[in-house]
């Protein structure tokens, strides 16, 4: 008797529109992001002046007689094996010692409470 | 020594004389044994005669107490619930009053009268106004990192299909004899969200608030225990082994505009969800724009514990014995477990289901992250991966769903609002 007197279609209008619409709104934002995102990478992908400048200029020194920074690095890493130069350490450990000055007001031995444990 | 004890005398002479000569002046006017019989009157003690449902509800209040604090069950929320449940439920100690907000509406001519208003009253306000949950989530929101699941949008189907438990416990709900508004706050308890579930539950059935936000915010902390066997359940160990593929990194761009659209969005398609989710995302946009840390650190901080201690408290402090202990109670109770566990199992349902579409294979245990326990469902998800392969981390993977839960949650929130608000 209870359960007849339920308007389930009330109760499935309630149930279909919730469903459909959680659903529609979470795929619209996918949508969405995936749009933010293409957008936001089409901005990253666009070479700006300065970049385009960089390249260029990156270009010119590679056909000048200054090698790039890249072919710097190979070569010191090369020399580096070949004369397999290491760097001395000192084995030293300097730690600097912190002076602790306790106090009442930040010695946690003075703690309002003390819980025993 | 005579001096002193002259003095001492005349020091008693003069004390009794102040006590005992109003006394014998007002002797004829009042009793002195009817004032005190009317000030052991006035104790609790005397108050639980043919009362001892009260004493039944600090003892539900003392268990509450001990899981939060031995346990730690959701501490944070379960304590002050708790204890509001034991201060509300002490004879004479007059600080709640159910009757100011009968029938749900708040009584403001009542208020007037000072003498028959509890701090508990006040405090009730809040959550009667829809304040406290609005204001938690504007800290969820600067708490919440949505970069996973702007890396993988395909999370928020997760999100929306763990909703579904939602509207079919408020079918269950209603099928048991519970009005719609009460089916509705009850089934909200699917989503697995705090905040959501006592801001529709105050809207809609503010006489279930204290059930309500008891079983949600225990269920929450049951989390750990409800979902692994339904996840395994419902997996292979070769599924549960899927090793996903790395999330590609989210520009601040993305995680700026993000918020500002999803409210603008969700706003206009569903009014009755702009409180939460403009919250939400509001929180969201300090943390992200990177010019009010100020802000941020306060919403996350600060405001979030103050809510917190209100919001718990005055939940608390309706659970009343008449409201409390009640068949209608542990029907909730059972619900609220059941919409739990179709949550889980509905999340991951949905993830197999997008395995057989889909061409990069995603690991089913994220799926049941689409309740929106954050970040415990997660935590979830990762646990019960590394148990099928330890190799395999999954805790950034299920952050997507995770979070699209909340946003989830509060879409179907804001449908049941609209419909039976």
């Amino acid at each position: 008797m209870m359960l007849l007197s339920i308007d389930w279609g009330f109760a499935g209008v309630v149930c279909g529109v919730g469903i459909g619409m959680t659903f529609c709104i979470l795929v619209g934002l996918i949508c969405f992001i995936k749009l933010l995102s293409w957008a936001v990478g089409l901005k990253d992908k666009k070479p700006t002046v300065e970049a385009k400048a960089e390249v260029k200029d990156d270009k010119k020194t590679s056909t000048s007689s200054h090698p790039t920074s890249h072919e710097q690095a190979a070569i010191a890493l090369a020399m580096h094996l070949y004369f397999d130069a290491h760097d001395e350490e000192p084995h030293v450990i300097t730690i600097e010692e912190v002076e602790k000055r306790y106090s009442p007001w930040s010695s946690k031995i003075y703690n309002m409470r003390n819980f025993t444990k | 020594m005579k001096k002193s004890k002259s003095n001492l005398i005349k020091c008693f002479a003069f004390l009794l004389m102040i006590f005992l000569v109003p006394t014998l002046a007002m002797a004829g006017e009042v009793s002195i044994g009817d004032k005190i019989s009317e000030f052991f009157g006035s104790m609790g003690f005397a108050q639980l005669e043919g009362n001892w449902l009260c004493l039944v509800m600090i003892l539900v209040s003392f268990v509450l107490l001990y899981l939060a604090i031995v346990k730690k069950f959701e501490p944070l929320l379960l304590l002050p619930i708790a204890f509001g449940m034991l201060l509300t439920n002490l004879p004479g100690a007059g600080l709640y009053h159910p009757e100011l907000f009968a029938e749900g509406h708040v009584h403001w001519k009542d208020f007037a009268d000072a003498n028959n208003v509890g701090l508990l009253d006040y405090l009730y306000l809040g959550v009667k106004l829809g304040i406290y949950p609005c204001l938690i989530f504007l800290g969820v929101g600067a708490m919440t990192d949505f970069g996973p699941l702007l890396a993988n949008p395909k999370s928020f189907l997760l999100g929306a299909a763990a909703q579904v438990a939602i509207f079919a416990t408020f079918f269950g709900a209603l099928a048991l004899g519970f009005t719609y508004e009460q089916a509705g706050s009850i089934g909200i308890i699917g989503g697995a969200d705090g905040p959501t579930a006592i801001y529709i539950t105050s809207k809609l059935a503010p006489e279930l608030l204290g059930p309500i936000a008891v079983a949600a915010y225990s269920y929450m902390a049951l989390v750990p225990v409800i979902q692994p066997p339904i996840m395994k359940a419902l997996t292979t160990e070769k599924e549960r082994q899927i090793v996903m593929k790395q999330l590609r990194k989210v520009s601040k761009t993305e995680k700026i505009i993000f918020p500002i659209l999803v409210t603008a969005i969700i706003a206009l398609l569903l009014p009755a969800a702009a409180p939460l989710v403009g919250c939400l995302m509001l929180g969201n946009l300090l943390r992200e724009c990177g010019v009010t840390e100020r802000l941020s650190k306060t919403v996350q901080n600060e405001l979030m514990n103050i809510c917190t201690i209100f919001l718990g408290i005055s939940v608390g402090a309706t659970a009343t014995a008449s409201s409390f202990l009640n068949p209608q109670t542990l029907l909730i109770l059972v619900l609220g477990v059941t919409a739990f566990a179709l949550g889980s199992a509905s999340g991951v349902l949905f993830a197999k289901l997008m395995n057989v579409f889909s061409k990069n294979k995603i690991n089913p245990l994220i799926g049941s992250a689409g309740v929106s326990a954050v970040p415990m469902a997660a935590r979830v998800s990762q646990n019960v991966g590394q148990e099928a392969n330890p190799s395999n981390f999954l805790l950034m993977h299920a952050m997507g769903p995770n979070v699209a839960g909340v946003i989830g949650s509060t879409v179907a929130a804001g449908v049941l609002l609209a419909f039976l608000g």
